[in-house]
């Protein structure tokens, strides 16, 4: 009797440690659908959209098959110039009427104006919910609406510049996400440590190209690097799925930054660790601290899959999970987050307009913004 | 007694069979562990004030235990759990709580950030009922609420910002405890008795800042079943006693949304002495060193926890 006992007990043990595993998904090519994507029927062509803001003429070229939406000023050396998008190899996305061809981090590959680089807006991707609360009032492209929160703004209290009691605590402490301050990098050679559909934050410095993947940056979300003699952090807040680069050098001086475990509207405030002030990313300045009200200088990035990315940039770096960290970078460790209506913590204002977790690209002119969704670039 | 027998396995396995499970970083308020079903005789009262000093550094990513030293946890409890028996079969059975948490993050510069709160803990307070007592063995059952009577909102002193759920003296939720314990006397050998014990703790939600979501934390099961052996030098009974616990917890939820990291399987031996210089006092020591841990997600857990105990049994006459 007794040993039937222990073994009726040993069995629904077993049984039920089954049913409560690892629901973390792998960061590869098993993701789920994604709110605002529709992968069977994605458009491989690079579809333009010509769009002014607030006085601005940009050009968006958007790619739903190899998921990238990037955004330029049209306007340059006072030329207003008109793109079709092109059929050439990657990285070119786009030809101008005067003849050029232009890459992906908006170079001039070919053309008269070969080397010259158009200017970038100001712009990020990221999940809707984020920058319906950062910019209430954002109108979506194509429509003029500013849904139901125009009018209303961020103010701060205390000695933040944002409402100090919508200031959380994450969980993990200040550094208890730790930030990479020494990545090592590999050539796509040897870069089969990433899945086909995996993000990557691709940056560049002259000729120097490195991506940085979405299955480091969800664990660490702050990466200090270096190339040549720009010392930047590339920043990533998996709350809010936005990836920034900033010069990190401010003020002449320069520094690194670290995960303060602090959230303002569920997204991530850094803390430079020369002052100890603390920064949001997508406010886009220091909010506490002795550097209160710092812009920081943001570097153009672009946002793609792994194997756009390869396919584009064979010879680029990109970073490896030898980060000096213990972290299991198959995983995502953030669930269902990704495609869940439900946020983890509260926002300001939350704009129901679209779903919460769409990827959208915004741009932003005298901050005032606009989502472009990637259904709009359909051929 | 065939037929009582029969009825603690259905008992044990039916709870099993609902399997869902305490939370996170196991730093949390140390309550259905330190609940101990006593079965108590009628007229005396029974005291247990425990010291409890629960350490954690081991970082795992499901079973695989992570090269980690960048953080650490610490909670240690002040526990007393009274009992009294309103009747030959009935008892009340309340727990109460003094928490402290630390939580320390070892930078990569090589700073140390310690972040600390304490207070009062929950309270538990279960109605008991003795099915069985005799010589060879006894069953009791026991059902009640925890009681919010923790802190919930306790802040960082440097930005007064409210703290993680996890690093809070109380859970903010009035939840239900059910739990049965069997103790089988002079088991095999005449000093040595086998006792075990299962218990479900249903949650509810708490609500945080200031009600804009709210947190639950994930039901938690666990069954623990061993062998104490109890000899006597000079009239002092000294007992040793080896257990193995099995822990399960599902996932914290905030506002609806599964918290990464929280929840899993925990299998335990819960080593122990203990000694009895009279029918009045008992003095006792306990650890407990995990064997097999599965846990959802990366997450913080146990590297060992030790219990020290001072119990009285107080006669009416």
């Amino acid at each position: 009797m007794k040993t039937k006992l222990l073994f009726i007990i040993f069995a629904f043990w077993f049984v039920s440690c089954g049913q409560s595993g690892d629901e973390d998904l792998p960061p590869g090519d098993n993701v789920p659908e994604l709110p605002g994507e529709d992968p069977g029927n994605a458009s491989s062509v690079t579809v333009l959209i010509e769009d002014d803001l607030e006085g601005e003429k940009v050009i968006l070229a958007g790619n739903q098959a190899q998921n990238f939406i990037v955004s330029y000023k049209r306007v340059l050396d006072g030329t207003e110039l008109q793109f079709v998008s092109s059929d050439k190899n990657p990285p070119v996305i786009m030809e101008d009427t005067e003849g050029n061809q232009w890459d992906i981090f908006g170079y001039a590959v070919e053309g008269p104006r070969k080397g010259q680089q158009l200017t970038p807006t100001k712009s990020l991707m990221g999940y809707w919910f984020s920058f319906g609360t950062f910019y209430p009032g954002i109108q979506i492209y194509p429509d003029s609406d500013r849904g139901d929160f125009a009018g209303e703004k961020i103010t701060g209290s205390g000695d933040w510049l944002v409402p100090a009691n919508q200031v959380r605590a994450g969980g993990p402490g200040k550094d208890g996400i730790p930030a990479v301050s020494n990545p090592s990098f590999t050539t796509f050679s040897l870069g089969d440590h990433l899945g086909s559909v995996e993000l990557v934050i691709g940056f560049r410095v002259g000729d120097e190209i490195r991506g940085y993947p979405h299955s480091v940056l969800d664990w660490h979300e702050i990466v200090n690097d270096k190339i040549d003699n720009t010392a930047f952090s590339v920043i990533y807040c998996p709350l809010t799925g936005t990836g920034t680069v900033w010069n990190a050098s401010i003020d002449g001086q320069e520094t690194t930054f670290g995960v303060s475990g602090l959230l303002y509207n569920s997204n991530i405030i850094p803390y430079d660790r020369r002052t100890d002030s603390n920064w949001s990313q997508l406010f886009d300045k220091s909010i506490n601290g002795t550097l209160i009200g710092t812009r920081p200088e943001n570097f153009q990035v672009v946002e793609t899959t792994y194997a756009t990315w390869r396919k584009m940039f064979p010879t680029s770096k990109v970073m490896t999970h030898n980060t000096g960290f213990a972290r299991n970078y198959d995983r995502y460790p953030y669930g269902g987050y990704k495609s869940a209506e439900e946020l983890i913590f509260p926002v300001e204002f939350l704009d129901n307009r679209l779903h919460p977790k769409e990827r959208v690209h915004v741009v932003i002119v005298n901050d005032k913004a606009k989502a472009y969704r990637f259904k709009s670039f359909q051929e | 007694m065939k037929t009582i027998k029969f009825f603690a396995i259905i008992f044990f396995t039916m709870v099993f069979t609902r399997v869902q499970g305490q939370t996170c970083c196991s730093g949390g308020t140390p309550l259905t562990g330190n609940l101990g079903i006593q079965t108590i005789e009628p007229g005396s009262w029974y005291f247990n004030f425990s010291y409890d000093y629960n350490f954690l550094d081991a970082l795992y990513s499901g079973t695989t235990l992570l090269d980690d030293d960048t953080r650490d946890r610490v909670t240690q409890s002040l526990l007393l759990q009274a009992i009294y028996p309103i009747s030959e079969k009935f008892s009340i059975n309340g727990l109460f709580t003094y928490v402290g948490q630390q939580r320390t993050v070892f930078s990569p510069l090589g700073n140390t950030e310690v972040t600390n709160a304490q207070g009062v803990g929950d309270m538990v307070v279960l109605a008991q009922y003795t099915l069985l007592s005799d010589v060879k063995r006894s069953i009791t059952i026991a059902a009640g609420p925890k009681i919010p009577f923790g802190k919930f909102d306790a802040t960082d002193p440097e930005l007064g910002l409210v703290l993680n759920p996890d690093l809070q003296p109380g859970t903010g939720s009035w939840d239900g405890i059910i739990g049965a314990s069997y103790n089988q006397y002079h088991f095999l050998k005449p000093n040595l008795t086998f006792s075990s014990y299962v218990s479900y703790r249903t949650t509810t939600k708490a609500k945080r800042f200031e009600g804009d979501n709210d947190y639950k934390f994930g039901n938690e099961f666990m069954v623990s079943a061993g062998l104490s052996n109890q000899f006597l030098i000079k009239r002092t009974a000294i007992g040793a006693s080896a257990h193995i616990r099995y822990r399960n917890a599902v996932p914290d939820q905030i506002s609806g949304l599964k918290v990464p990291g929280t929840g899993g399987n925990w299998f335990i031996l819960i080593p122990g002495v203990y000694f009895e210089p009279n029918d009045t006092w008992t003095f006792s020591v306990s650890g407990e060193i995990p064997l097999y841990n599965n846990l959802n997600g990366t997450q913080l857990t146990t590297t060992y926890r030790l219990n020290a105990g001072i119990a009285i049994k107080l006669f009416r006459n």
